[in-house]
C-alpha cells in the first residue's frame, strides 16, 4: 500500500512538470491572470529611454490595482442577448475603468489612464508578471503581484437614476 | 543394486534443480506487467521547416535591402533537429506474449532567431510547437521486454512570435511596427504511426523507446486553408494579420502571402514511467 501512494505521489509530481507553457491558445494569459480573486496590485513602474545616457528610474505605484474577471453583459442596441468576455478592471483611489481584455502569454492589452496600447510579457509567473510598453523609445515596465486582497470598493454612479 | 541407487540419485540430483528452474520459468513467464503512469520524456525530433526557412530568408532579403548600410548578422537557419523533454501518459499491460497500450505524449518544441542590426536594432522570430501523440501500441510482450507497433492521430498548435528588438536588449511585440505580432492557428492534425520497445531494467521502472511518424494533414487542392494570423483587437486593421510566407513582396497583405502550419514530424522517443508485475 505504501509503495502505491509512494508511486502515486511520483505520477503527480510528473504530471506538474511542464504545466504553465502547456498550450499555444488565444488568451492562455488571462486564465493565469484571473485565477482565485483575480486581484494583483500594481506594485512599481520603471522607466527609462532606448539609448538614454540615463538610468533606469523605478516608482512605487500608489494604490493602484487590477481585477481580472470574466464580464457578462446584454447586448441591449441589437437585443443579441448576453455575451461573456475576458475584461480587466483598473482601480486607483476611489476611480475605476473598465476594458475589455486580450492576455496571450507574449502580449497583453487591457486599458490603462497612463500608457495606451498593449504590453510585451516579459516574465510570467502564476504570482508575478512583468510587462513592457515601448512608445517611440520610451519604455515604461510594469511590475505586478498576486494580491490576496479583495477588489477595491468604488462609488458607483448610478446612471438613468429614475 | 548399490551402483543402480547411487546412478537414481545422481540423475535426480541433476534433473531436479532443472525441473524446479523449468517451473519458475513457467511461473516467470506467466506474469502480468501492468501500467497506468505519466511518463518523462526525452526525444530527438526532426520536420522539414522549409516554409519558415523560406519567410526568413526573404526577411533577410527585405531587411538587407530597407537597412542598406546597417549590417546585419544572419543567425543562421532554422533547426529541423532538436532535442526536446516531453510528457506522457501510458496505460496498458503485457504478458504471455501479449501487449496493448493507449499512450499519449505531449512535447513543447521551441527554437528562436534574432537577425540583429549593427545600429542594435533588429527583429526576433520564435516559433513554438506544442504537439500531442495519441497512439495505440499493439504487439508481443514478454517478461522483460516487449516489442510492439503503433497507430494513431496526432493534433498540434503552432505560433510564431515575431518581436522588434531595440538597442541594448530591449524587445517588444506590441502593434507599433507592422511585423510585430504573435500569430499562431487552431488545431491542426493527422496520423501518426512507428513503433518501439519496452524494457524493464529495475522494479516497478519500465523504459519505453520509440520511434513515431506525426503526419500532418495536406493542404486543402480547392479552397484556402487558414495559415498563421493575429487576429487580437490591438492590432492595426490596415495591415495584413497573417505571418507573411514572403517580406520582400509588399504590401504584405496579398491573397497567397501566407504559410499554412502543417508540419509532419519523426520522433526517436525515450520515456521513463511505472510499471508493476504480478506475482
Amino acid at each position: 500500500m505504501q509503495r502505491i501512494i509512494l508511486l502515486l505521489c511520483c505520477a503527480c509530481s510528473l504530471i506538474a512538470c511542464n504545466k504553465e507553457d502547456d498550450h499555444l491558445g488565444e488568451n492562455e494569459l488571462f486564465c493565469v491572470l484571473e485565477r482565485g480573486n483575480g486581484v494583483w496590485k500594481i506594485v512599481s513602474y520603471k522607466q527609462y529611454t532606448i539609448g538614454g545616457s540615463d538610468a533606469p528610474v523605478t516608482t512605487p505605484a500608489s494604490d493602484e490595482y487590477y481585477e481580472f474577471y470574466f464580464r457578462t453583459e446584454y447586448l441591449t442596441a441589437i437585443d443579441a442577448g448576453f455575451i461573456t468576455y475576458p475584461a480587466a478592471n483598473y482601480y486607483q483611489g476611489a476611480n475605476r475603468e473598465t476594458s475589455k481584455i486580450e492576455a496571450e502569454d507574449e502580449r497583453v492589452f487591457l486599458v490603462h489612464p497612463r500608457y495606451a496600447g498593449s504590453w510585451t510579457v516579459l516574465e510570467n509567473k502564476a504570482k508575478h508578471q512583468v510587462w513592457r510598453n515601448v512608445t517611440q523609445n520610451n519604455v515604461v515596465e510594469m511590475t505586478l503581484e498576486k494580491c490576496s486582497c479583495d477588489a477595491p470598493t468604488v462609488d458607483i454612479i448610478e446612471e438613468n437614476g429614475g | 543394486m548399490n551402483k543402480h541407487i547411487v546412478f537414481l540419485l545422481l540423475a535426480v540430483s541433476a534433473i531436479g534443480p532443472l525441473y524446479s528452474q523449468s517451473e519458475k520459468v513457467k511461473k516467470e513467464n506467466k506474469k502480468i506487467n501492468i501500467w497506468l503512469s505519466p511518463g518523462y520524456t526525452y526525444g530527438y525530433s526532426t520536420a522539414n521547416l522549409g516554409k519558415l526557412q523560406s519567410s526568413f530568408d526573404s526577411y533577410l532579403h527585405y531587411a538587407e535591402a530597407v537597412y542598406a548600410g546597417d549590417a546585419l548578422t544572419n543567425p543562421g537557419n532554422w533547426q529541423s533537429g532538436q532535442l526536446h523533454p516531453g510528457l506522457s501518459f501510458h496505460l496498458g499491460a503485457s504478458g504471455m506474449g501479449a501487449y496493448f497500450s493507449v499512450t499519449h505524449f505531449r512535447f513543447g518544441i521551441d527554437q528562436s532567431r534574432s537577425v540583429l542590426r549593427a545600429s542594435g536594432y533588429g527583429r526576433r522570430f520564435d516559433w513554438k510547437e506544442r504537439r500531442r501523440e495519441w497512439l495505440f501500441d499493439v504487439g508481443y510482450g514478454g517478461r522483460l521486454v516487449d516489442i510492439f507497433g503503433s497507430f494513431g492521430i496526432n493534433g498540434n498548435t503552432y505560433k510564431m512570435v515575431s518581436y522588434q528588438l531595440y538597442q541594448g536588449g530591449v524587445y517588444s511585440v506590441i502593434a507599433e511596427y507592422p511585423f510585430n505580432g504573435v500569430f499562431s492557428n487552431l488545431y491542426t492534425g493527422g496520423i501518426s504511426f512507428g513503433g518501439g520497445i519496452k524494457i524493464r531494467p529495475y522494479k516497478y521502472i519500465a523504459l519505453d523507446l520509440r520511434y513515431i511518424y506525426g503526419k500532418a494533414s495536406k493542404e486543402a487542392k480547392i479552397g484556402r486553408d487558414p495559415g498563421l494570423s493575429d487576429n487580437a483587437d490591438s492590432r492595426d486593421i490596415t495591415k495584413s494579420n497573417e505571418f507573411p510566407a514572403d517580406y520582400t513582396r509588399q504590401p504584405l497583405n496579398q491573397l497567397d502571402n501566407y504559410i499554412v502550419p502543417n508540419f509532419s514530424r519523426h520522433y526517436f522517443a525515450m520515456s521513463v514511467l511505472f510499471n508493476f508485475q504480478s506475482k
